[in-house]
C-alpha cells in the first residue's frame, strides 16, 4: 500500500465509482424505491453521455450547456420510454427498457460516422474536475435522501410494497411510475454527460446490459430500501474489482462470488432498510458509549446498570 | 431476389426460429415452476457449449456425442445453478428482486469462469458435416440448418410428451399450479426441481451447441441469449411451452426479416419495435394467460 497506490485509487474512486454511482442512483429511484426493474438503465446513461459528447464535440459548447441537454435528453428519452412501460406488468417493464438499450446500441453501432459506434468517441472535452463531481455527487444524494422522505417518495415506497394497496389509497400509480422513471432516466443521464467530460472517451459496449444489472446488484447488496445502503455497496462493489487486479476475469468472478454470498445469507441486503439518520447515529453513539463504559469503568457501568 | 432465395430465408428462420425454441422452451419450464426467470440460462448455455468444444478438441466426438455431452453437462451445471442461487431463497423468501440479483450473478459467474478458462478468444466448432449444402434443381440448403430444426423438433417433442405422459411430468405440472398442494400429495419437490433444472438445463447445452455450430462461441453470448431468451419467453407468456414455441418461431423469422430489410446491424432495432408493439397488443403474450402474480 503505497502513497501512490492510495491516491490511485483515490482518483479510481471519483473517477468511475462515483461518477459511475449517479447512474446507479437512478436505479436506486426505480428499483430501491419503486420497485421496478430497469434491465437498460445504463441506456440512459448512454444518451445523456452521447447529447453531452456530440454538443460539446461538434459544436464546442460548455458544460453549462451539455449538462441541462444532456438531463434534458435523458428526461424525454425517460418518459418516451416511460409511457409504453408503466402501461404493462411489472416484469415488461424489464424487458421493454432492455430492449430498448440493445436497440439503442444497435443504433450506435450502425451511426459509427457520427457517434464512433463501437470503436468509440474520443477527444471530448474534458470539464469536470474532482471537487466538482463530489459536490455534484453529494447534491445528488441530498435531493434523493429529501425526495424519499417527501410525500412523493412515500408514494413510490406504497407503489413498491402492494400496487393495489396503494391504488386503493388514491395514489395514481401510473402517474407516479410514469414520473419515476422520468426521473431516474435523467439523473442517469447526468452521470452519462458527468462520465463523458471526464473520460473524455465514450464507446456503445461501455452502456450494455452488464452495467445496467451491476447496478441492480449493488442497490440489492446494500439494502433493499436503503439509500445508505446503496451508496456503501456501490463504492465498495466499484473498488473491489480495481482491489484484486490481479486478472480480468477473476476479480469479477470473486465479485460475483461475494454478491452471491450475501443474497443467500443476507437477503435482505447489507443494511436492511436501516439509514444513517439521526436516529441511527444515536443508537451508534450510545452503544459506543455502553462499550467504553464497560471497558474503562466496568464497575460503574455495573452498578449504573443493576440500579 | 427470386423465390428460391425468399425459401432459403424462410428456412433460415425457421432453424434460427428452432434455435430459440430450445432455450425459450428450457426458460418456460423454469418459469413454469419457480415464478420466476432463471437469468443464469445464458450461463449455463455458454458452459456447456465451451465444454462441448473440449469433447470435439481432446476426443474428437462427432455431432451425436458433441450434444451428449453438452446436454449432460448443461444439466450438472443447471443443478449447480440451482442449488447455489435458488435453494435458500426458495425456501426463506418470496421476493422477486432477489431472485432476479441471484441468478443474473450467477449467470454472470459462469461466464467469466468460461472467459477465466479461454480468455474472450473466439472459438468455432469443427465441420461436422461433409458437405456443408445440398442442392434441389437451383436450390441450395444449408444442412446444419435442417439438422438443426430436425433436432430440435424431436427433442421438443419427447419432451412434450415426457410432460404430459410421465408421473413426472404429471409432478411437474402439478408443481407449476400450486407447490404446496403437490407436496401433500407426496411428491418430493425439491426433487422434481432438480429434475426440472437438469432438463432446462440439457435443453441449455443442446442450444450452446447449435449457437456453436451457426456462428461463432465467445463468452458474451451467455448474456446475449439470455435476453433474447427472456424476449421470447415474454412474448410467448411467460411459464407457457406452447407460447414460448410459437413466440420463438416468430420471433426468428422476424430477426431473419429484419436482417434482410434493415441489415444485420440493424436488425436488433427493428426487433425491438416489433416486441414492443406485441407487447402494447397482447400485453399477456402469446399463451393469453397472465402467470400468477401476487396482488
Amino acid at each position: 500500500m503505497s502513497a501512490t497506490y492510495l491516491s490511485y485509487l483515490y482518483s479510481f474512486l471519483i473517477d468511475n465509482v462515483l461518477i459511475l454511482m449517479i447512474g446507479m442512483l437512478g436505479v436506486y429511484v426505480l428499483t430501491g424505491l419503486t420497485g421496478m426493474f430497469s434491465m437498460g438503465q445504463a441506456a440512459f446513461m448512454a444518451v445523456g453521455g452521447y447529447a453531452a459528447a456530440m454538443l460539446s464535440k461538434y459544436l464546442h459548447m460548455p458544460l453549462l450547456v451539455t449538462m441541462p441537454a444532456a438531463v434534458l435528453t435523458g428526461t424525454l428519452f425517460g418518459f418516451l420510454i416511460g409511457l409504453p412501460a408503466v402501461k404493462l406488468r411489472r416484469d415488461y417493464v424489464a424487458i421493454v427498457s432492455l430492449g430498448f438499450s440493445e436497440a439503442l446500441v444497435a443504433f450506435l453501432n450502425n451511426t459509427a460516422s457520427i457517434t464512433g459506434g463501437a470503436l468509440g468517441l474520443t477527444a471530448v472535452p474534458k470539464y469536470t474536475t474532482r471537487p466538482m463531481i463530489i459536490v455534484i455527487f453529494v447534491l445528488m444524494i441530498l435531493f434523493i435522501w429529501n425526495l424519499k422522505n417527501s410525500r412523493f417518495g412515500r408514494e413510490c415506497i406504497a407503489i413498491k410494497s402492494d400496487e393495489l394497496a396503494a391504488a386503493s389509497m388514491g395514489i395514481d400509480v401510473a402517474r407516479v411510475k410514469l414520473l419515476v422513471f422520468t426521473l431516474a432516466g435523467a439523473i442517469s443521464a447526468l452521470g452519462g454527460c458527468l462520465y463523458v467530460h471526464t473520460t473524455t472517451y465514450l464507446d456503445s459496449a461501455a452502456f450494455g446490459w452488464t452495467q445496467s444489472s451491476m447496478w441492480i446488484v449493488m442497490v440489492f447488496f446494500g439494502g433493499v430500501n436503503s439509500l445508505t445502503g446503496s451508496v456503501f455497496a456501490g463504492i465498495v462493489l466499484g473498488l473491489i474489482p480495481e482491489i484484486f487486479r490481479f486478472s480480468d476475469a477473476l476479480r469479477i468472478v470473486i465479485y460475483c462470488i461475494t454478491v452471491l454470498f450475501i443474497v443467500n445469507f443476507r437477503p435482505q441486503g447489507l443494511f436492511g432498510e436501516t439509514e444513517l439518520d439521526r436516529k441511527t447515529i444515536k443508537r451508534i453513539a450510545l452503544a459506543v458509549g455502553r462499550f467504553f463504559k464497560r471497558v474503562f469503568a466496568p464497575s460503574q457501568a455495573q452498578e449504573a446498570e443493576q440500579g | 431476389m427470386n423465390f428460391s432465395y425468399y425459401l432459403q430465408l424462410l428456412i433460415g428462420g425457421v432453424s434460427n426460429g428452432a434455435m430459440y425454441a430450445i432455450i425459450a422452451v428450457g426458460w418456460a419450464l423454469i418459469f413454469s415452476i419457480l415464478k420466476f426467470s432463471n437469468f443464469a440460462h445464458g450461463g449455463t448455455m455458454v458452459c456447456s457449449a465451451y465444454l462441448g468444444l473440449l469433447a470435439t478438441r481432446i476426443i474428437g466426438a462427432n455431432l451425436w456425442l458433441t450434444l451428449a455431452v453438452a446436454a449432460l453437462c448443461g444439466g450438472l451445471i443447471n443443478i449447480l445453478v440451482e442449488l447455489i442461487s435458488f435453494h435458500r431463497l426458495r425456501k426463506s423468501s418470496k421476493q422477486v428482486l432477489l431472485f432476479f440479483v441471484s441468478s443474473i450473478t450467477m449467470g454472470m459467474l459462469l461466464q467469466n469462469l468460461v472467459t477465466l478458462r479461454f480468455s474472450g478468444l473466439f472459438y468455432s466448432y469443427p465441420n461436422f458435416f461433409k458437405q456443408r449444402f445440398f442442392r434441389i434443381g437451383n436450390i441450395s440448403f444449408d444442412i446444419s440448418n435442417f439438422m438443426m430444426l430436425a433436432i430440435a423438433a424431436v427433442i421438443l417433442g419427447i419432451l412434450i410428451l415426457v410432460l404430459q405422459k410421465t408421473r413426472f411430468g404429471m409432478a411437474v405440472r402439478a408443481l407449476s399450479v400450486d407447490p404446496r398442494t403437490t407436496s401433500l400429495m407426496g411428491v418430493n419437490v425439491d426433487l422434481v426441481v432438480l429434475a426440472t433444472f437438469f432438463i432446462a438445463g440439457a435443453l441449455a447445452g443442446v442450444a450452446g451447441v447449435f449457437v456453436g455450430i451457426r456462428t461463432i462461441l465467445s463468452p458474451q453470448i451467455g448474456s446475449m441469449y439470455t435476453v433474447k431468451g427472456f424476449m421470447v419467453a415474454v412474448i410467448g407468456g411467460l411459464g407457457s411451452l406452447n407460447g414460448a414455441l410459437f413466440a420463438s418461431l416468430i420471433l426468428g423469422l422476424v430477426e431473419t426479416a429484419f436482417s434482410v430489410i434493415l441489415g444485420t446491424s440493424l436488425a436488433p432495432v427493428g426487433t425491438f419495435f416489433f416486441v414492443l408493439i406485441f407487447l402494447f397488443l397482447r400485453p399477456q403474450g402469446l399463451a393469453g394467460v397472465f402467470a400468477m402474480e401476487k396482488a
